[in-house]
């Protein structure tokens, strides 16, 4: 066949640079093994890898992860690392793309990470903790997906609250301001939004709360005019909305501009607690609520443990990169933290097992509030982990509900 | 010539088993990209057959990969053995495929490429509005792969039958190239007037290549959906589908080596571009700016330069090299040689059956043109 | 029935976007008989230009539009130079070439504003009608659109170098005896398909915001709207825009936003089978 030997000579060429390009990553050629990075040296680092949304939708999250893990690893360096070995952070960019998430993690592996940082992007968390946990690396997610602890997995830890967490702390708040009658808003097609509509359904009959609306939309929707319209006759006192990336950004600005800001109250979730945030938005965001980490109002918290802890984090992420730390990164600094505490106690050995069941009996106090894994909760948070504040002028503040509570703050 | 034919066959074993070793060397990084390689080829080469062969500009190809996917992950999450659902796959996107033919392959050439791209924006539209099929959330957390018992779950297991479909899917094909169907499919891309008077039922062919084309791309998806065990709408978005023309145009339309040298070549060059892209001091962005100017770039360049294809260039400088006689580079009937039809000759096949009849249209005629109607 | 005005006017002005954008697909069409994928990258790189002129150069509103629409106007001239420039390069190749200029502007787009949607605001504020909030923009587009198409159907029909594209539109060969340079004529039509794509983009981004990938569904609605008048007709095109972007809104208004995708294209597709059917020639 004609054709035949030109095919050949780009068959064998296209074979050959397939092996060239092999060799020439940096991943270790071979089978990953159970086994961790336990070489003989002792001042060999270990490798934890990690993987964030750094470009795509949700790069904000991503690069606030990034922050606060990177902030975490160097003062435990500084600090002498982990039995004097250094800890190496390797990250990946999931490109808000769980497919991406999942090629990643299988490149980690080839890499013999003792543990890995899951994505904050919901979806790529629901993709890779099944392969984690097939693989048998902890996997400490930083995205607030409710089906990677429920049903408990071995492996698997979650960072961020459970949505039944997030929707008992805003439904208290409802209770406090007498709001009994509430829109619901959420992306139908991320699960962690869904998970919080589901939550917030569930959770409001015992606060008395009635849900009269339910709004749908997409991750990319850009159009809110029909979402906003239908709130506005709704009745509703308050729009409670479970949305990450830049349609809550669009919503807002849409909330605000058909003057509803005055007849109702905006409440938004910890996907949204970043100037990523409140600086598009400007002005339409002053006034919404929120629910959040403690560490985005930690300037307002009076002197406490958890204050103690956060400013840990705060300062020199103020001095690195000025202002407070988003949620994201004081997830990222959190799981981070979470993490080191268990390979301290799985050290010298790092064996998975020893991690996990190191993990499995921690309790540690993190910017993100004091966490208590058992074998049979890997959540680890209650509601009074949860701030709620409110957005003026680009900064979080707490709520007046929100001081009251300063009795029963973590710590 | 048959010492040429012995060449080729020794050639082809060859690659066949580099191809084979290679996932004992490659990282788990790169084995992933060996085996999405392997499935996209599978899909590259329906999608050739189909623009080649059956003239038919499909711009949704990625949706009959998304249905073979979610077909597997949908009747596996639902009790269905693994098995049985991969086989369901490619049989239920060929279905579809021949279902939606039937109105839409009757459109010519620029309506059926948005049709191609319109009905995998439905459908994608369907699914995410579609509780029993994971909605916008799509599934996770796929069961493995297994007969009896027995599950694929390591990366170079999947490497190997990614391998093994592929080799599969190339006899498949290039067998139907050579067969009595084979030979009315090349009629049929050459002048669809001139086949239709020689008693070749023009729209059943359409169908069939069109049903088989989705054939080879749901098999591939359902691989794919056990390989990455998660998927949902976004997993196959139309970007998807520009990739798998990009694969089938590079070599040459119609050429089933084309296909896969086009996939193998694209996702190796997508993975030098990403250690690139994530080199010390690259903006974040790098990689996908780069991932996309691959592909925009290369698709221009081929289409504006070498609309036949790679592989006619690559056989007129071969030819040239060896001193051959006789110039195989410029457009010549289809049929050549033992079996191999002419990728020059099909690629502006899918021009020329596309075309209006020259009464309408005194384009800017050219020797092709002037040589077709 | 303020939640009916609420739909019918937001409806219609994002139905005389998708008209430009169908406008500027027919005025290329029917000059060289390919299909502009990039249409709806025009309509992005229309808006991305306006927005940067207006945050980084400080330029006033109305001028800064206005750079972005020739910015657009410029790329569409670029675009058609590289898919009709080449002799032989039939209509099918160009449309696969526009498909392929519109892949690679995202590499361009991600370099020079990146990935995140860009919005402005360019008429603040809105207005009650019938008590529905409406947005001041959608009166800027609806009126900017129609003297634009009013422009276009003059052009057309009144102007030499209009009347000049459409004899080549009508028949190739004829204009050319008669000395019209067909290629430069499509190489126009691409320009002006430009500018089309990138007014409607200026006009839509203070009400969508547009990022690098946004171009796909903008291109599809342009498309869905132009085949009302089978690519060929502008009237038809205005009716097809319009007819769209109403029934998007009801649809999202009354039923569920989701749903809009598959019936707007249920629409086009049933359309085209059902022009097709009215022809002699198969595909």
């Amino acid at each position: 066949m004609r054709n035949r030997p030109g095919a050949l000579l780009v068959a064998a060429a296209v074979t050959v640079a397939t092996a060239a390009c092999s060799s020439s990553t940096t991943g270790s050629a071979g089978s990953s093994s159970s086994a961790s990075s336990t070489s003989a040296s002792s001042s060999a680092p270990i490798n934890v890898g990690m993987i964030a949304p750094l470009t795509g939708a949700f790069s904000p999250l991503g690069e606030g992860d990034e922050q606060g893990a990177e902030l975490a690893v160097s003062q435990l360096n500084a600090a002498g690392g982990i039995d004097g070995r250094k800890v190496n952070l390797i990250i990946k960019d999931d490109k808000t793309n769980p497919t991406q998430s999942v090629i990643d993690f299988q490149a980690l592996q080839g890499q013999d990470v003792v543990a890995v940082l899951g994505s904050s992007v919901s979806d790529s968390a629901q993709a890779t903790a099944p392969k984690a946990e097939q693989a048998q690396i902890p996997y400490i997610s930083l995205s607030p997906v409710d089906q990677t602890v429920n049903p408990v997995e071995p492996y698997v830890f979650l960072v961020p609250a459970i949505t039944t967490t997030y929707a008992t702390r805003i439904m208290q708040w409802f209770k406090s301001q007498g709001i009994t009658k509430i829109a619901v808003g959420y992306d139908n097609t991320d699960i962690y939004t869904t998970n919080g509509y589901h939550s917030t359904v569930s959770e409001a009959p015992s606060y008395g709360v009635k849900v009269v609306d339910t709004e749908t939309f997409q991750t990319t929707t850009t159009d809110f005019s029909t979402t906003v319209s239908h709130v506005a006759s709704s009745g509703a006192q308050a729009f409670l909305v479970w949305a990450t990336g830049p349609a809550p950004v669009i919503l807002t600005k849409t909330f605000a501009g058909a003057g509803l800001a005055a007849k109702m109250k905006l409440v938004m979730t910890p996907s949204d607690a970043t100037t990523l945030y409140t600086q598009p938005a400007g002005s339409s965001a002053n006034g919404v609520v929120m629910a959040a980490g403690y560490g985005v109002m930690a300037s307002s918290l009076p002197s406490s443990a958890i204050k103690t802890e956060i400013n840990q984090l705060a300062t020199p992420f103020a001095a690195k990169y000025g202002g407070q730390p988003s949620e994201f990164a004081a997830d990222g600094y959190s799981g981070a933290e979470l993490l080191f505490a268990a390979l301290k106690k799985a050290a010298p050995s790092l064996s998975n097992t020893g991690i996990q069941s190191a993990l499995n009996n921690l309790s540690l106090l993190t910017p993100d509030g004091e966490y208590n894994y058992t074998p049979a909760n890997h959540s680890g948070l209650t509601p009074d982990d949860v701030a709620m504040v409110v957005v003026q002028n680009g900064a979080f503040e707490p709520t007046p509900w929100q001081k009251t509570q300063y009795g029963t703050l973590p710590g | 010539m048959r010492s040429a034919t012995a060449v080729a066959w020794a050639g082809g074993i060859v690659a066949a088993a580099v191809t084979l070793l290679l996932p004992l060397w490659l990282s788990p990084a790169n084995l992933t990209v060996y085996t999405l390689a392997g499935l996209y080829a599978v899909t590259a080469i329906g999608l050739s057959l189909l623009m080649g062969y059956a003239g038919q500009a499909s711009l949704g190809q990625a949706v009959f990969f998304a249905i073979g996917a979610y077909t597997v992950a949908a009747a596996s999450l639902h009790g269905v053995p693994t098995a049985l659902a991969l086989v369901a796959a490619p049989l239920l996107a060929a279905a579809v495929a021949a279902l939606v033919g039937i109105p839409i392959l009757r459109l010519r050439g620029h309506y059926l490429a948005f049709a191609t791209l319109a009905f995998q924006l439905i459908v994608l539209s369907v699914i995410s509005n579609t509780a029993f099929l994971g909605g916008g959330i799509g599934f996770a957390a796929i069961p493995s792969l297994g007969v009896n018992g027995a599950v694929l779950t390591s990366a170079r297991g999947f490497a190997w039958l990614s391998w093994a479909v592929t080799a599969v899917a190339m006899v498949l094909a290039l067998n139907l190239i050579r067969s009595r169907p084979g030979r009315a499919l090349r009629a049929l891309a050459t002048s669809e007037a001139a086949a239709e008077s020689a008693g070749i039922a023009v729209v059943r062919y359409k169908l069939a290549v069109f049903a088989l084309s989705a054939g080879f791309a749901g098999f591939a998806g359902g691989i794919y959906a056990f390989f990455i065990g998660y998927l949902s709408p976004d997993s196959f978005p139309v970007e998807l589908s520009i990739e798998f023309v990009v694969m089938a145009v590079i070599f040459g339309l119609g050429s089933v080596w084309g296909a896969l040298l086009g996939a193998a070549g694209i996702s190796v060059l997508v993975q030098v571009l990403n250690q690139v892209g994530t080199a010390p001091g690259m903006p974040e962005y790098m990689p996908t700016l780069l991932n996309y100017a691959a592909y925009g770039v290369t698709l221009v360049l081929i289409m504006v330069f070498l609309p036949g294809g790679l592989l006619p260039a690559l056989r007129s400088l071969w030819a040239r090299v060896a001193g051959r006689r006789g110039d195989p580079g410029g457009p010549v009937g289809p049929g050549q040689g033992a079996g191999g039809p002419s990728a020059v000759a099909l690629g502006t096949a899918l021009a020329s059956a596309l075309r209006l009849s020259p009464a309408k249209d005194a384009g800017e005629p050219t020797p092709e043109h002037a040589r077709r109607q | 029935m303020s939640a009916l005005v609420d739909y019918l006017i937001s409806g219609l002005a994002i139905g005389c976007g998708y008209a430009l954008l169908a406008s500027g697909f027919v005025a290329i069409f029917r000059v060289t008989e390919v299909i502009n994928f990039a249409q709806g990258t025009l309509a992005v790189l229309g808006g991305f230009v306006a927005s940067s002129a207006l945050t980084s150069a400080g330029l006033p509103h109305g001028l800064a539009e206005a750079l972005g629409v020739l910015a657009a106007g410029g790329a569409g001239l670029l675009f058609g130079w590289i898919a009709i420039g080449r002799k032989g390069t039939p209509p099918l190749a160009s449309l696969v070439i526009t498909l392929g200029l519109a892949v690679a502007a995202y590499a361009a787009e991600i370099a020079i504003w990146g990935d995140q949607p860009i919005s402005y605001t360019a008429l603040p504020g809105d207005f009650v009608l019938a008590g529905a909030h409406l947005l001041r923009q959608y009166l800027l587009v609806i009126g900017a659109s129609l003297v634009a198409l009013l422009g276009l159907g003059v052009f057309f029909t009144r102007t030499y170098a209009g009347k000049g594209m459409t004899a080549c539109a009508s028949n190739k060969f004829a204009a050319r005896v008669v000395g019209i340079n067909v290629r430069r004529v499509g190489l126009y039509a691409f320009g002006l398909g430009g500018l089309l794509g990138g007014l409607a983009g200026v006009l839509l981004i203070p009400i969508e915001p547009l990022s690098f990938n946004s171009d796909i569904g903008l291109a599809v609605s342009g498309f869905a709207a132009a085949i009302f008048g089978g690519l060929r007709s502008f009237e038809m095109a205005l009716v097809g825009g319009v007819v769209l972007g109403v029934a998007e809104a009801l649809i999202a208004g009354y039923w569920q936003a989701s749903y809009q995708t598959v019936v707007a294209l249920g629409l086009m597709l049933l359309l085209m089978i059902w022009q097709a059917r009215g022809r002699m020639e198969l595909a």
